[in-house]
């Protein structure tokens, strides 16, 4: 209860006061979108700036909505000083063909842990392209490869042919 | 039998007192283990030679993403915890730029003091704490200590653990005593910051976390002052922050299943913390010669790629080709050597493979030597440039009338080549710098003039290999500083528009409420990006606020709204106590306003 008060009472106290007023989080990230074009079992890898635009430090994490097993990010979680900046590294590996699309989710949330917090957060739209060969492409081409083999064997054994007949 | 009992006793204490050490370091290796696995950066490099790890990591300081002085400062307390020089390290001497940011009798952003605390440990880092800069820095930040004995990360703001406890260890660093007033009064301060539980909050009344923990054990660490003995209630900051230490040896924020949004990403300070060590976690010391004084046994080595300077550093080695496999962990790359019928030979760095006619080629002392690079064995003062390129290019070298200007100066940078045996001037090379291309007249000069700043130049011509880089100062240094806008187009490595989304206040209050009253607080949002945004809420943490908090007179869920660029808004956030409801005391919560690009 004594911590109840003293809680109630320094925070009346930070929203008197004039900075309290103006104590924020923020959040600046460049670019505003991603578009990946990246191949099946290959990483793609692209680059997110995240700017601390606020004048008090913040906690940062950076997720993706969705797609977590293919979408890989470094630093996830980092803590950034007033104006100060982190490059993050989104890594792509998919599986399978097709257009992925979800969002990078990045939240700055302030220092202090405890009572309601308000917190900034951007989502910035990531769209992943992947190419890479279908099962019936894969077939044509192993077909073709074994016709081209089949008739170089055949060339090879007619002019062994003909030049023991030669002989 | 007793005489057993006291054997055995005697063989248990013995172990204890032998296996103490580790039991105490045991904490500290496995967070080095889990540092290790994560994306390296100046503290996680901090932190490792704090814990005496050895084979450290460095490859990520050899260039500086941000541009602010903390950035800088960063990266040369890092350099200087491992053993190397900040002034040569990277691709630009990181002691000079930070000294540029010295702005009108203190270093960086005129309303930060966290600048002037990085700016003071760097520089005393590199045995520079008697500098202008320094000194200046450490008057700012006693001239701007609050009333309650603690500083806070910006002039006039209210005071902080984290900042006061690096404030502390700053001003240490810069000759003030641990019995002087300012440093027992802000000892003070943060005894009246400490919970229950033996931690510390980011302020007083706040939950503890290990971020806070760490930071004021570190300053207790500077003082020589034994933080477990910062007792409460049989608690203390050492014993709180070892509570927070997961399996996987990274240290939780606050304690786990108390926040949503709970992370690892403060254990780096812990290691530093828990290891006994302060800042700045080892020195190097600078010659004061104008010129670069390398160590003894040392020599310089730039390699030109196709496209870029790969590496520019001085470094142990024996032989021309030596210098090049000790400077692949200096600086990043990777290189191939093949054993050939004429002897060993480089045939990649990274992925820049020798084809055709085009391969790695060395010089020394801009002399291309008659004998393979395994057989050259270097000399005091060798300096040894390999690049990428054909036969019969010849070296360049960039310079200026003078590196230190007046605002509105000119300079002149003179671009020449050596072709054997003297340097003739390089006409029509491409001079790089400041975002612009130049190019040289027929005495291989150009004349520029540029805004206040600090920038930095290299030359390239065709069929020649690309010139040192060079840095040099307009004015005060400081005009590139400042601003977000400026901050990302230097970054330069990311196309595109920007996001900048604010909002303010961070922490709501909504007082003392009984069940039946609603409260409601304003909070502004603001758009100083470059696209217009689609806004929406989420609230999440205890019931009572996911429950009843409504934004503009909608619930939360509910709420949508845009934000243009440059717009700011305000929006009423309220919390409707349901007269039915039952329970009191703390709750807490979080409300994210999400915004994404329309």
């Amino acid at each position: 209860m004594k911590r109840f008060f003293i809680q109630v009472t320094i925070c009346s106290l930070l929203l008197l006061s004039p900075l309290a007023l103006v104590r924020a989080v923020g959040i600046g990230i460049k670019p505003k979108e991603i578009n990946l074009k990246a191949v099946v079992n290959k990483v793609t890898e692209t680059e997110m700036l995240i700017v601390n635009v606020s004048a008090e430090a913040a906690m940062y994490k950076v997720t993706a909505d969705a797609f977590e097993d293919i979408i890989i990010i470094s630093p996830a979680d980092f803590q950034l000083s007033p104006s100060s900046s982190q490059i993050i590294k989104i890594m792509v590996r998919p599986e399978k063909r097709g257009l992925f699309a979800t969002n990078i989710s990045a939240i700055a949330r302030p220092m202090g842990a405890g009572g309601l917090s308000a917190a900034s957060g951007v989502k910035v739209p990531i769209t992943i392209s992947v190419s890479g060969w279908r099962f019936w492409q894969l077939a044509l081409a192993v077909l073709v490869i074994c016709l081209i083999v089949n008739f170089v064997l055949k060339l090879i054994k007619d002019r062994i042919i003909i030049k023991i007949k030669k002989d | 039998m007793k005489k057993r009992i006291k054997n055995l006793l005697a063989v248990v204490m013995a172990v204890m007192i032998l296996f103490q050490p580790s039991f105490v370091s045991a904490d500290v290796s496995a967070a080095v283990t889990y540092i290790l696995a994560q994306s390296q950066d100046a503290w996680t490099t901090m932190a490792l030679a704090a814990a005496d790890q050895t084979g450290i990591p460095t490859s990520h300081l050899t260039s500086v993403s941000g541009s602010l002085a903390t950035d800088y400062a960063k990266a040369i307390l890092a350099l200087a915890a491992v053993g190397q020089n900040p002034t040569t390290f990277g691709n630009i001497d990181y002691v000079t730029q930070l000294k540029s940011y010295y702005n009108n009798n203190q270093m960086g952003d005129e309303t930060l003091l966290n600048d002037d605390v990085w700016s003071i440990l760097a520089l005393a880092a590199v045995g520079e704490i008697s500098s202008s800069q320094a000194i200046s820095a450490k008057n700012f930040l006693l001239a701007n200590q609050n009333s309650d004995g603690g500083w806070s990360y910006a002039v006039n703001g209210v005071s902080d653990t984290n900042d006061t406890a690096s404030a502390i260890i700053a001003l240490v660093e810069a000759g003030i005593s641990a019995s002087n007033a300012v440093i027992t009064s802000a000892i003070s301060y943060l005894q009246s910051a400490q919970n229950a539980d033996g931690g510390f909050g980011w302020m007083a009344g706040f939950d503890s976390d290990s971020g806070s923990d760490a930071w004021v054990i570190t300053a207790l660490n500077k003082i020589n002052q034994d933080a477990s003995s910062w007792d409460q209630s049989g608690n203390n900051p050492v014993s709180h922050l070892e509570s927070l230490q997961d399996s996987d040896g990274g240290f939780w924020w606050v304690q786990p299943g108390t926040s949503d949004f709970n992370n690892k990403s403060m254990t780096s300070f812990a290691v530093i913390a828990l290891s006994g060590a302060s800042y700045p976690i080892d020195y190097y010391q600078i010659s004061n010669s104008q010129d670069e004084d390398p160590q003894p046994d040392t020599y310089h080595l730039r390699l030109e790629g196709q496209n870029n300077t790969i590496c520019d550093v001085y470094i142990s080695a024996d032989t021309a080709l030596n210098i090049v496999e000790n400077g692949s962990s200096v600086c990043g790359y990777t290189y191939t050597i093949q054993d050939t019928a004429f002897g060993p030979y480089l045939s990649a760095i990274n992925s820049e493979q020798a084809q055709g006619m085009s391969g790695w080629m060395y010089f020394v002392n801009n002399i291309s030597q008659p004998v393979g690079a395994q057989d050259y064995i270097l000399n005091e003062g060798d300096e040894v440039l390999w690049y990428y390129g054909e036969w019969g290019w010849q070296p360049t070298a960039l310079s200026f009338s003078s590196d230190e200007l007046a605002s509105g100066q000119n300079l002149t940078i003179t671009v020449k080549y050596f072709d054997g045996q003297s340097w003739l001037p390089l006409e029509d090379a491409t001079v790089n710098g400041a975002s612009q291309n130049y190019s040289t007249d027929s005495t291989g000069q150009v004349v520029v003039s540029l805004p206040d700043g600090y920038y930095t130049f290299y030359a390239e011509k065709q069929n020649f290999i690309r010139s040192n880089s060079e840095s040099v100062q307009f004015g005060d240094g400081v005009s590139r500083s400042v601003g977000l806008v400026v901050e990302i187009d230097q970054a330069g490595t990311i196309a595109g528009e920007s996001i900048i989304f604010e909002v303010s206040p961070s922490q709501l209050d909504f007082g003392k409420i009984k069940p039946g009253q609603v409260s409601s607080q304003v909070v502004f949002l603001s758009n100083s990006g470059t696209v217009d945004l689609a806004l929406a809420a989420v609230v999440s943490g205890d019931s009572v606020f996911s429950d009843n908090i409504s934004i503009d007179g909608q619930t939360w869920a509910d709420y949508a709204d845009s934000l243009a660029v440059n717009q700011n808004k305000q929006v009423d956030v309220s919390l409707l106590i349901p007269a039915g409801y039952i329970g009191s005391g703390i709750k807490t919560g979080e409300m994210i306003f999400w915004a994404s690009p329309q």
